[in-house]
């Protein structure tokens, strides 16, 4: 999250630059008060914590989003709703049509909570 | 010369029924249907198969069911009525209502819908019923609250104004910024494309002459029997966008396959599973219940410009919407349905079951529906013109 300081400067650009990470912008809203980014980062353990510390060390509130999305499978029918906006694959159709979730890939950015009709997806 | 339309060439309705009861009838899926097709040739297949079985599983907004609450005493004529705080229609008689599955409910908004009662009531669930009135003198009471299940209605009759649709336009969205429709969630700048309708085993597809569709043909409806009373509001048939308006009896159907559902800054609708048999009586019936998925096309519409006349991107094949990626301009873009697939094909395996273990038998309709409709804009005549009458 960017405070009114950060919006005037490109501090993903420049940490990308310094940590040398290829971040990927899955969803951005920044106006001239305040930003929000969500990213998926390609880091574990030491390096992604280097990373966290180096946003927060120039003021950027930093909030890990749970990569685990848990499926009702009463709930939900396979309708394949949350298939196509899923923006890294997560969600695909096993045999039969049948809804599944690779989990590795998920980067919990919330867009199948909202797209799904029958709210058989929730964060864990 | 051309046959009429309906004859029965191959086969009539009462030598089917008569083979399902001795066992003997061939009964496929169109799934299975058209890998017949494909394998021994349309003629051979069409001699053989009596009856091709499909299915459907989807959002379908026009639908909704008829209530009879019967009469507390001392008796109320209802005006109003509220089930789980959801509005029916009571425009009817005393205790008569209409619950339409996309009503909003007044305290939980586009979270819970008269889709939801339906699942609730249909699953055995406890709904509150609410009404309000004004008095008369042959019905004094003014307000009436309790909580009650479907057995304890007298009438829960599922009566669908427009279901089924044919072929349903696919959709994607040109702008820059997501939007959430009856579509679903379409990302910006082409970044999905979603689409409804089961292709090859879409019902109406599968008789796209309507020769064997009409009044009184018995179907699968909610996961019990129903039957075709009409054509569906918006019947254009010329165009391949049949609809059927469908009955049945909601005590005899079940919680998995009417499902409440809500689409994102939409509102509540009605997930909805259909099934028609198609008896193979003619040629024609045999070749269009041999259509593949790759014969059956639709339009990609552009969901991001809000006017009834939205452009069309591209005519796109269900075969390419299924495959997962649909090609628009030189990129490959991410396509996924909104209608269960998994819960179409089900649908259409347990109606061929049904059938088997002569659970089922067909009907041969009173009135075929009609093969050409208009399909007309409203038209917004002027105030002024208005006046002047
Ligand atoms: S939260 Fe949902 S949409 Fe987002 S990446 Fe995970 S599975 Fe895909
Ligand atoms: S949108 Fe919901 S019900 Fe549909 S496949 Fe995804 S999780 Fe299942």
């Amino acid at each position: 999250m960017y405070k009114p300081e950060h919006v005037k400067r490109p501090i993903l650009a420049e940490t990308v630059l310094k940590k040398k990470v290829l971040l990927n912008i899955l969803e951005a809203k920044v106006n001239s008060q305040k930003g929000e980014l969500i990213v998926s980062v390609p880091l574990e353990g030491e390096a992604l914590e280097d990373l966290v510390r180096s946003f927060e060390a120039e003021g950027v509130a930093v909030e890990r989003l749970p990569r685990i999305v848990e499926i009702d499978h009463e709930r939900c029918t396979s309708c394949g709703a949350c298939v196509s906006p899923c923006p890294v694959s997560a969600l695909y159709f096993g045999p039969g049509w049948s809804l599944m979730l690779d989990e590795k890939r998920c980067v919990g950015c919330r867009v199948c909570v909202d797209a799904c009709p029958f709210r058989a997806i929730k964060m864990a | 010369m051309p046959e009429a339309r309906g004859s029965e060439t191959l086969r009539k309705y009462e030598e089917i029924n008569e083979r399902i009861s001795r066992g003997e009838a061939t009964v496929l899926t169109a799934d299975e249907f058209v890998s017949a097709v494909e394998s021994e040739g349309l003629e051979k297949a069409a001699r053989e198969v009596d009856v091709v079985t499909t299915g459907t599983f989807g959002a379908m907004c026009s639908s909704g069911a008829f209530l009879n609450f019967g009469h507390s005493e001392p008796p109320i004529k209802m005006w109003h009525c509220w089930l789980n705080d959801v509005p029916a229609y009571k425009g009817l008689a005393a205790v008569d209502a209409y619950l339409g599955a996309t009503a909003i409910s007044e305290s939980k908004g586009f979270e819970y819908g008269g889709g939801h009662v339906i699942e609730d009531l249909v699953s055995g669930r406890e709904v509150r019923l609410r009404a309000d009135s004004y008095g008369t003198d042959c019905y004094p009471r003014r307000y009436v609250e309790t909580d009650l299940t479907i057995e304890d209605l007298n009438q829960a009759v599922l009566l669908n104004p427009r279901n089924a649709y044919q072929r349903y336009n696919a959709a994607t969205n040109s702008t820059s910024r997501t939007i959430y429709t009856y579509m679903g969630t379409l990302l910006p700048n082409y970044g999905n494309v979603t689409f409804s309708g089961s292709g090859q085993l879409s019902p109406v597809h599968k008789d796209m002459g309507f020769e064997t569709i009409g009044i009184g043909t018995r179907i699968f409806l909610g996961g019990g029997a129903g039957y075709v009373i009409g054509e569906g509001t918006q019947h254009c048939p010329q165009q391949r966008f049949g609809t059927l308006m469908v009955k049945g009896d909601l005590k005899r159907m079940s919680g998995r396959y009417l499902r409440g559902a809500t689409f994102h800054r939409y509102g509540p609708t009605l997930y909805v599973g259909v099934g028609l048999p198609i008896p193979i009586i003619n040629e024609n019936v045999a070749r269009s219940a041999a259509l593949s998925d790759s014969e059956i096309f639709t339009d990609l519409i552009d969901y991001g410009v809000p006017s009834r006349e939205r452009p069309t991107v591209k005519r796109v094949s269900y075969a390419e919407l299924k495959s997962g990626k649909v090609v628009i301009g030189e990129e490959g873009v991410r396509s996924s349905p909104l209608s269960s697939l998994k819960m179409a094909k089900e649908v259409a395996e347990v109606l061929r079951d049904w059938i088997l273990e002569k659970r089922f038998f067909l009907a041969r309709p009173a009135e075929l529906l009609p093969a050409e409709r208009e399909f007309k804009p409203l038209p917004e005549k002027s105030m002024a013109a208005a006046c002047r009458r």
